[in-house]
């Protein structure tokens, strides 16, 4: 029963946030400059016509007061009727169906890299604290998260791509396509990471029950993984989840750069275009992707940390 | 039990980095799509873009031009006439108010049908009744569409139009199948006559198009071709230079700063295009100083286009001398003495005068803009006048166009039509949508008096004379004409691009092939 009750507050909880987010893009829109009717018309025609706009207008129902295009739409989501993207005419579940694939698989393939590359820097990090292998890492840390993910792009699509012929340079299809646009999302957050994980681990291993168990003769890989790597998680497994969350809203830059076609570039053309269909659909399935791996994330910190269980 | 308690909870901890791992491995694997293999260079040819060709259920033709997929009634050849597509012939009648064009017989529809005046009446009838699909009001004329046999297609409008076979060209009126569709004249898919049928589109990513075997027409020389969107212009260059695209096309696809890198490069073929496109100073002639036109053309005056073309786009520009794109050779005439000519102009008052530059962000990457903007800029602020840049984005951008929110702002215009009349139309007439108030009920009979003039000689004099008023009155500065960068790779020996940046896929041959 109590699990039942918690669901439907979740879920009560859920309506609300995605209910005030629609609202506030609907506002957004209605206080933004520009006419979606002469943009749409503009980017078919460099010369549109003033009668043909209005005549848009009124059919796109824009001459009616912003609350009434909202309750008109809420009403339709209400009925399963998302609508179709003022733009291209399809229905907007089939415009991010298009392109979600892709954003998924960039967004997972990166937060691989995110979680590998965290771990190895942060691991070897703390544990040749102040050595060679330390200091290498920190100044990569520095240098990477310094370069712009465009810059980056080039650099690697110019050296992979270019002057070495190991990786093709845009597009999508097979795995060694994967890999540029992957590594140049991921690695600026991996290193970073990896600086926040070094710091845990440390201050770990000079916790009491850390020597109480090495006095009590555990092997040295037990208390890494039993004492030192599993607390140090904890906090890790916050920030990954934030990673994911924002992997998988698309990544302009990236997606342009490398010519990936992924819900960022959709997203940008939707707002630049004040598709607002288009747009609602998206961020809505954002705040949901976003609540969602929230939920992922609290559960998996009580597991990984029973401490905030017993708190919660 | 504790102890019991915990080493489960152990067990767990263990196994979940291992799990999550492997959970996001499949994942990437599930929604990873299938390699694709290395297309046969020799029947496909991979053309990169900086847009999605890809337009929509709706939208006028479902997929861009360039794409060859679809054919209207006329094309704009040499001179930007009007010259024959699906339409063979043409003729008029009652001066002008009813035009009847005869269909080319033996045309099939990609489904095998045969192509018949019904069809293309329907066609026509889609995109003249909904505005999306006719955002300039190209039929706004057209008082019905009637046919007479098989092949004979009639359209009565309501006043003279010597120019509607440029009208209804290229992009006003693609044919495309009636039974493509769908609720409210959007499109279901495509089914249109054009040398090239669709095999498969991947939105955003790559449209792939296959020979069509019942062409009427000469037979393209590749049996696929492939359009990539590729919006990042460094990332086009690449992929041409590494040989994962065999061309680059379209409109922007190479921008000026790019083309001696592509020069350089061995088997790279660095071609050029002047293309329908002018750039245009728009002048707020509402807002003081420009109200006066001695300061326009003061402003005319400190502007050398010839140097700015040279420094700014080297190559890719020609300093304007007319309106418009002087690709329109029957209505191009002899310039007016320019303002430059008799320079220095004694500079007006602008005291307490702070220009506003308006720019549109979305321009800023394609064509250079920003620069001309800051020499301008520097130029009024060399004389004494407070000049201030600001770049919006489109939305910002057209409200304060519309508004009249800015003193100066940049623009670029092709003519579509070919016909002086779609430039005077839209920038000048006071209908139009783009004037900026300079213009006076003397310069809007003569407007229309040329939209309808069936004369020929009579219609050039009256374009001369709104030509000289342009230039004397400047209600906008036109600055210079687009030269189009194109390029292809060693793998092809044949390949061109039109005025209207169409590919000319018929034309395009592999590298073994002359």
């Amino acid at each position: 029963m109590m699990v039942f009750r918690g669901i439907a507050w979740r879920l009560l909880y859920l309506f609300i946030v995605l209910s005030g987010i629609s609202l506030g893009v609907f506002a957004l829109f209605a206080l933004a400059p520009g006419d979606p009717a002469e943009i749409i018309l503009r980017e078919r025609s460099e010369a549109p016509d003033r009668d043909q706009i209005a005549l848009l207008r009124r059919e796109m129902g824009l001459d009616d007061p912003w609350v009434v295009q909202y309750s008109r739409w809420m009403k339709r989501v209400c009925t399963g009727q998302w609508g179709e993207s003022w733009r291209s005419g399809r229905p907007v579940w089939t415009e991010i169906a298009a392109r979600g694939p892709a954003t998924i698989e960039l967004a997972l393939a990166s937060f691989f890299l995110v979680v590998t590359g965290s771990l190895f820097c942060g691991i070897i990090a703390a544990f040749r604290q102040n050595r060679i292998p330390d200091r290498l890492i920190q100044a990569a840390t520095v240098v990477a998260s310094a370069m712009p993910s465009y810059w980056l792009g080039l650099m690697l699509i110019y050296f992979f791509s270019l002057k070495m012929n190991l990786l093709p340079v845009t597009g999508r299809g097979s795995w060694p396509h994967l890999v540029l646009p992957a590594f140049t999302l991921a690695l600026s957050v991996a290193v970073l990471q990896g600086r926040v994980l070094r710091a845990a681990l440390i201050q770990i291993m000079v916790m009491d029950y850390i020597r109480f168990a090495v006095s009590k003769g555990l092997s040295p890989w037990k208390i890494f993984v039993r004492h030192i790597l599993r607390n140090a998680l904890a906090p890790m497994a916050t920030l990954w989840g934030i990673s994911l969350g924002q992997l998988l809203g698309g990544a302009v830059i990236v997606e342009s750069i490398f010519a990936w076609p992924g819900l960022g570039r959709l997203t940008v053309e939707a707002v630049m275009g004040r598709d607002i269909p288009l747009v609602q659909a998206i961020v809505l399935l954002m705040a949901m992707i976003f609540v969602t791996v929230n939920q992922i994330v609290d559960g998996l910190h009580r597991q990984l940390d029973p401490k905030v269980g017993a708190a919660g | 039990m504790k102890q019991c308690g915990e080493k489960k909870h152990h067990r767990k901890g263990r196994l979940a980095l291992p799990v999550i791992f492997l959970v996001l491995a499949l994942m990437v694997m599930a929604f990873h799509g299938n390699a694709h293999g290395a297309p046969d260079r020799n029947k496909t040819l991979v053309i990169g873009v900086g847009r999605d060709f890809y337009d929509g259920p709706d939208s006028r033709a479902y997929l861009h031009g360039s794409t060859h997929t679809w054919e209207a009634l006329t094309y704009l050849g040499d001179g930007l006439a009007a010259e024959p597509w699906l339409a063979e012939s043409w003729r008029s009648e009652d001066n002008g108010r009813v035009w009847i064009f005869t269909l080319r017989d033996g045309v099939k529809f990609h489904d095998g049908s045969d192509l018949t005046a019904d069809l293309a009446k329907a066609s026509i009838e889609r995109i003249a009744s909904r505005p999306k699909y006719d955002a300039a009001g190209m039929y706004r004329d057209l008082v019905r569409i009637e046919t007479r046999g098989r092949l004979e297609l009639i359209f009565y409008l309501r006043d003279p139009s010597p120019a509607f076979p440029n009208i209804i060209a290229y992009y006003s009126s693609p044919i495309i199948h009636p039974k493509v569709f769908g609720e409210n004249g959007r499109l279901t898919g495509l089914t249109a006559t054009g040398p090239f049928r669709v095999h498969e589109i991947k939105v955003g990513e790559r449209i792939i198009i296959d020979a069509f075997p019942d062409y009427w027409g000469k037979k393209p020389g590749y049996a696929r071709v492939v359009f990539r969107t590729i919006l990042d212009a460094r990332s086009r260059v690449v992929s041409l230079l590494a040989g994962e695209i065999d061309a680059i096309a379209d409109v922007g696809g190479i921008l000026p700063q790019q083309a001696g890198e592509i020069r350089k490069a061995s088997g790279m073929a660095l071609k050029q295009v002047e293309v329908a496109t002018t750039h245009y100073l728009l002048i707020n002639c509402r807002k003081p100083p420009f109200d006066d036109q001695n300061a326009r053309q003061w402003l005319a005056g400190i502007l050398d286009r010839e140097e700015l073309t040279a420094a700014l786009v080297p190559g890719a520009g020609k300093p304007a001398t007319g309106p418009y794109t002087p690709l329109a050779a029957n209505w191009t005439f002899e310039p007016p003495p320019s303002p430059s000519e008799s320079f220095p102009l004694p500079r007006p008052d602008f005291s307490g005068a702070a220009i506003e530059f308006l720019l549109h962000s979305g321009t800023l990457d394609r064509w250079p803009y920003r620069d001309l903007s800051q020499i301008t800029q520097a130029l009024l602020v060399a004389s004494g006048v407070n000049a201030t840049i600001v770049i919006r984005e489109s939305g910002a951008y057209y409200d304060d166009l519309r508004e009249g929110r800015f003193h100066l702002a940049l623009q670029p215009n092709t003519l579509m039509t070919g016909d002086p009349d779609f430039f005077y139309s839209y920038y000048v007439h006071s209908e139009g949508f783009q004037q900026n108030g300079c213009q006076t009920s003397e310069m809007d009979e003569l407007i229309v008096a040329g939209r309808h003039a069936m004369d020929g000689d009579h219609r050039r004099e009256i374009y001369r004379r709104l030509t000289r008023w342009m230039a004397e009155t400047l209600p906008l500065i036109p600055l210079y004409h687009d030269i189009s960068f194109y390029a292809h790779g060693p793998g092809v020996s044949v390949f061109s691009m039109d005025h209207y940046f169409r590919p000319l896929l018929l034309e395009a041959r592999p590298g073994n092939q002359k």
